[in-house]
């Protein structure tokens, strides 16, 4: 019974990614609502269910890529770097969209993220230090030192 | 044509239950008692599971209430500003809320002072003054009570104090609503005679769930004299009472279905002499084997659907008609995680599927393969009796 649940949903989910073929754009930069149904270009995994943890990057044409894990946000940023105009993550206190460029990360944090990279996006660098005194592991670092390091899976 | 054969099988298959109506009579019986049983249990469960989750769903994400000597006492204001500077929290409510008895109705009601009155999921009519009050439906029949009535309550001190109704909320679910009284915060204090320094307890809501446990850690930490209850915790504590309730009782009940399959089993696979006489003869007659087979299967099915149906339907009835009086001694305990309430009827087809599973496929297999077993005899054994 369980399994034609679990069949059922699949099938409501594929259908309403179906439906929701088309892009989502944000013509103003500004960040917008995970969608249903939304998928990690870089995992394939459904962002929606981890939305705690999404990022979010606007393109030059203004199409929006989602993400579930700031980790896969930073492979994609290394890939596509050029044509990205604008890059949102939400932090781990508030939960409210921050500028993914002058956030502060913890690298190798001792909490488990969805995708297993282990960053975890602060608004403040006071922030990201009460984190990683709560959780003794990893460190803080901004964008650019991020993107320096280079990102891999723990 | 070929339609027609089948329904002539089940015209027979009937007059052939009918001239045994006594034997089928008490399997029915026995069938529709177990599926009854069991239904009843499940329907209870998923009913009961449906309410702590729609009640934890208004839960906030961590209550901190202040223990004294082992017991609840008043949470000073100051802990929700310790609270308040914690990395995470994105806000703190302190509540007032409290039992009210009502001597008269002889009920206990519970009062919950809000903000504002307004901004509720409740339509609200009439003057919003200070003395407004929203009550559930199970209050207002009680008691009579229309918009713009008032309502008189005793205070703490004693003295009658009138409120105006402005609002009666209706929600779904008994349990959240029918007793409730909502006033406003201040009224609700001065009600009680609660100090402006104290509320009853603090409602925490934190913005990311991956660091609610972390914040209910570093409260208790902050305020050692504080019980920290997290969603989460109630949660398991209600999945843990009514999972361990309801296997208790299925292991228990184990033994009848048992006692259930033994019995269908002896019944259809020890065919009488009689029966195989009659079996041997309608194959004298020109039946096929699979006219047999076909002839017992529409037997079983009219058994086993009439028991099913049955036994379900008096299920729902007993259950979300009556409130379950035969399964409440055996379940006690759930009742005082909350004062009486009615069952709210949640009954999911996977539920139905379930019961279904259990009782019918068994007894169709029990009745269906012996019949096999005797259809294939030789007609001229069977008549003579062999």
């Amino acid at each position: 019974m369980r399994g034609i649940g679990l069949l059922l949903l699949a099938v409501l989910l594929l259908s309403g990614c179906a439906q929701k073929g088309g892009k989502v754009v944000s013509p103003d930069l500004k960040p917008v609502p995970v969608p249903e149904g939304a998928r990690c270009p870089e995992c394939g995994m459904f962002v929606k269910d981890y939305e705690n943890w999404a990022c979010e990057a606007i393109l030059d044409s203004r199409e929006v890529k989602f993400f579930d894990d700031p980790g896969d946000m930073f492979i994609y940023y290394s890939k596509h770097r050029g044509s990205m105009a604008k890059i949102y993550c939400r932090d781990y206190y508030t939960q409210r969209w921050v500028d993914a460029e002058r956030a502060y990360y913890v690298t190798n944090a001792a909490i488990p993220t969805p995708m297993g990279f282990g960053i975890v996006v602060f608004a403040s660098r006071e922030d990201a230090e009460s984190f990683r005194r709560d959780y003794p592991s990893g460190d803080v670092l901004t964008f650019s030192e991020v993107v320096e390091r280079g990102v891999t899976l723990k | 044509m070929s339609l027609e054969k089948h329904r002539n099988l089940l015209d027979y298959a009937v007059s052939f239950l009918l001239r045994r109506k006594g034997k089928n009579f008490a399997t029915v019986l026995v069938f529709t008692l177990v599926v009854f049983t069991l239904a009843s249990v499940v329907m209870m469960m998923g009913s009961l599971k449906q309410e702590a989750r729609e009640t934890l769903s208004l839960a906030p994400d961590i209550t901190v209430q202040k223990i004294i000597a082992g017991r609840q006492g008043l949470v000073p204001l100051e802990y929700a500003t310790a609270i308040e500077e914690i990395r995470g929290v994105s806000r703190v409510e302190p509540r007032i809320w409290g039992y009210y008895y009502d001597a008269e109705e002889d009920a206990t009601y519970t009062i919950i002072g809000v903000e504002s009155l307004t901004g509720l999921p409740f339509e609200v009519r009439g003057n919003l003054s200070e003395s407004a009050v929203i009550v559930g439906e199970a209050i207002a029949r009680e008691k009579r009570l229309r918009i713009g009535d008032r309502l008189i309550l005793r205070d703490h001190r004693g003295e009658y104090v009138k409120f105006r109704v402005v609002g009666i909320f209706s929600s779904r679910s008994a349990l959240q609503s029918a007793d409730i009284i909502v006033m406003p915060r201040s009224e609700a204090r001065k009600f009680f005679g609660i100090p402006k320094e104290y509320s009853n307890d603090l409602a925490v809501y934190v913005a990311n769930p991956a660091e609610l446990s972390n914040i209910a850690i570093k409260i208790s930490q902050k305020l050692p004299d504080a019980r920290v209850l997290t969603k989460q915790q109630i949660r398991e504590t209600y999945d843990a009472i009514f999972g361990w309730r309801s296997g208790v009782f299925l292991a228990a009940i184990l033994g009848a279905i048992l006692a259930f399959a033994i019995l269908v089993w002896d019944r259809a696979s020890g065919l009488t002499a009689e029966e195989k006489k009659e079996i041997g003869i309608l194959k004298a007659l020109g039946w096929s084997t699979g006219d047999v087979l076909e002839m017992r299967t529409f037997e079983g099915v009219v058994l086993a659907l009439n028991s099913y149906l049955a036994g379900v339907l008096l299920a729902y009835l007993h259950v979300f008609y009556l409130g379950a009086p035969l399964l409440k001694p055996v379940l006690l305990g759930w009742s005082t995680l909350y004062p009486e309430f009615e069952l709210m009827p949640a009954v999911t087809f996977e539920d139905l599927i379930l019961i279904f599973v259990i009782s019918v496929v068994p007894f169709l297999a029990a009745i269906v393969v012996p019949s096999w077993r005797a259809s294939t005899i030789d007609p001229d054994e069977a008549m003579r009796g062999i």
